[in-house]
């Protein structure tokens, strides 16, 4: 696709914007597109919504925010019900299976994954709930390679952690590719 | 060509690296930060100093010693932080101390909304210090530009001894884009010129420019106030003396109008309507353009750099070819009063919005085509 054009969303502390900054990162520094993230949020550190922007191009970007994203995560029901009436027709729409009702009022493809859970069963911490959203959002849309992501993260978190956060990448990665649609 | 991936604050920093500054003090702000963030990285490594001070004032007052000594000085805040400053930048302008002075802006009054952009302190920057003496200020639209102009402003203060602004918003300054900092067209590094020979008199200069500079702290004394003062740097109520210094500050920057003017344009064949806009909403303007010209309707845009001193004659210029001139500006409209001094009112239609989101392209079409 020549332009793909992403929000998450969700709550603050979540990490939807380090999800979105990693995702924008390995765009550009490993697969050499454009690529811009932005965000919104509330004042406070965590809780409230939180929204972050990211547009994929293989040509130049001017305008930074998405009206109308092909591709919408949102990991909170205050997120989805904010948000889920922009998805672009026919779009796809991740959610947390824990933390989301879909209401599939919106022409979108809902993924219903137990993003949440899967990460609290195998892995036990909840600090590695975005990077498992990240992979099931890959294995999904095939956006970019599992690879570039990888290599983001092992320049971005520390080394001890390297080996959980890529195990909830695989994890995201399999349920992704399996419902792939 | 290296791409890399970095939010306009990043760039900014990047930008005072490469203009030489060597010296940066600051005090925490949403959206302005990072600029501070990156800063501690990059410039202790590089023997430069960066000082968190206690608050805006105290950090403020060490940008003005440091530059009083020879440091190229670097402050980054929001519209807060401005108004804490704005006693001591008085003091930089009447006394022609150099530095640059980030504002990232967002959406006030006061201390408004924390993490909503808007071009809040457009007037304010020009009009926030005592004596109304004309200032600087830069407009970056995105990270590229955040570099560039960053060396800019170093530039200019250098030259003209004066403070510059950098009027950033924080959707530039906290948006992270792909950026290659390579395909930058930099100028020329400007260094403050030092004063040579005996008989210094710390501002003795030559008509419409600014004095010649020495460091405190060196051979030779150099005396410094806030105080109204004479060529020796002593207090004076001669009134010839007064209207002379008075009048040097002013025309150092307005008789300079042309060399400080920068811009970007997108002139397009047959268009009959130019959009007039700076920062963040030019990416808007430049997007409805785009998407206005493959419909068959050719609109024109031109995004000033510059937003102080107006640059009058380059918005005359550019302006004469069309009949309409659409002004967009991210508040309710401060911009446009500078422009209404130049254009005919008849041209001219307006769209402001200020409600912490961006301008949308579609709405500027909207303006466009029905405005």
């Amino acid at each position: 696709m020549e332009r793909s054009r992403l929000v998450f969303s969700g709550s603050g502390g979540q990490g939807v914007i380090t999800a979105a900054i990693i995702l924008a990162k390995a765009a550009v520094i490993y697969e050499g597109k454009n690529a811009i993230q932005s965000q919104s949020y509330g004042a406070a550190a965590r809780g409230g919504a939180t929204r972050s922007d990211v547009i994929i191009s293989e040509s130049d970007i001017f305008f930074p925010k998405v009206n109308q994203p092909n591709i919408l995560v949102t990991l909170t029901q205050e997120a989805y019900n904010k948000f889920s009436g922009i998805i672009r027709p026919g779009g796809l729409l991740l959610v947390d299976g824990k933390y989301v009702k879909p209401q599939k009022k919106v022409d979108a493809k809902h993924i219903s994954l137990p993003l949440y859970d899967t990460v609290m069963k195998e892995i036990g911490k909840p600090i590695v709930f975005n990077i498992c959203m990240l992979g099931a959002l890959i294995g999904l849309s095939e956006l970019l390679e599992p690879e570039s992501i990888i290599r983001v993260l092992e320049t971005t978190i520390p080394e001890d952690f390297m080996e959980m956060n890529k195990k909830a990448l695989d994890l995201g990665l399999a349920m992704g590719t399996e419902n792939r649609v | 060509m290296a791409l890399s991936f970095m939010e306009g604050n990043e760039a900014i920093a990047r930008g005072a690296i490469a203009a030489g500054c060597n010296f940066f003090a600051g005090y925490p702000i949403t959206p302005a930060t990072t600029v501070f963030a990156n800063m501690l990285k990059m410039l202790p490594p590089k023997g430069g100093v960066c000082i968190q001070g206690e608050d805006e004032i105290a950090s403020m007052g060490y940008c003005i010693g440091a530059s009083m000594a020879g440091k190229k000085a670097l402050t980054a805040t929001s519209g807060p932080g401005i108004s804490l400053y704005s006693e001591q930048i008085s003091f930089a302008i009447g006394s022609e101390i150099p530095m640059v002075i980030v504002d990232v802006q967002r959406l006030g009054p006061s201390t408004g909304s924390a993490t909503r952009g808007a071009d809040s302190d457009i007037q304010f920057l020009q009009w926030g210090s005592t004596s109304g003496v004309p200032v600087i200020v830069l407009a970056p639209s995105d990270a590229l530009d955040c570099y560039v102009l960053t060396v800019h402003a170093f530039n200019f203060s250098e030259k003209y001894r004066c403070p510059v602004f950098i009027a950033s918003n924080k959707e530039i300054g906290m948006t992270k884009e792909s950026v290659d900092l390579d395909t930058a067209v930099l100028p020329p590094i400007v260094n403050r010129t030092f004063y040579s020979g005996d008989g210094f008199l710390p501002f003795e200069a030559e008509p419409a420019a600014a004095p010649p500079f020495l460091p405190i702290g060196g051979n030779t004394l150099v005396r410094q106030t806030s105080s109204t003062h004479g060529p020796d740097g002593f207090i004076t109520i001669d009134p010839e003396v007064i209207a002379a210094n008075q009048q040097r500050l002013r025309d150092k920057i307005l008789m300079a109008e042309e060399s400080l003017t920068l811009y970007e344009e997108t002139v397009r064949e047959d268009a009959d309507t130019l959009v007039i806009s700076y920062g963040v909403t030019s990416r808007a303007v430049e997007d409805s353009c785009q998407q206005l010209a493959e419909s068959g309707t050719p609109v024109s845009t031109l995004s000033l750099k510059t937003l102080w001193p107006v640059p009058q004659k380059l918005i005359l210029e550019k302006t004469k070819a069309y009949k309409k001139i659409v002004v967009i500006e991210m508040n309710l409209g401060q911009y446009i009063e500078e422009i209404r001094k130049v254009v005919p009112s008849s041209n001219l239609v307006f769209y402001g919005q200020m409600n912490g989101l961006l301008i949308s392209p579609d709405k500027i079409m909207e303006v466009i085509t029905h405005g």
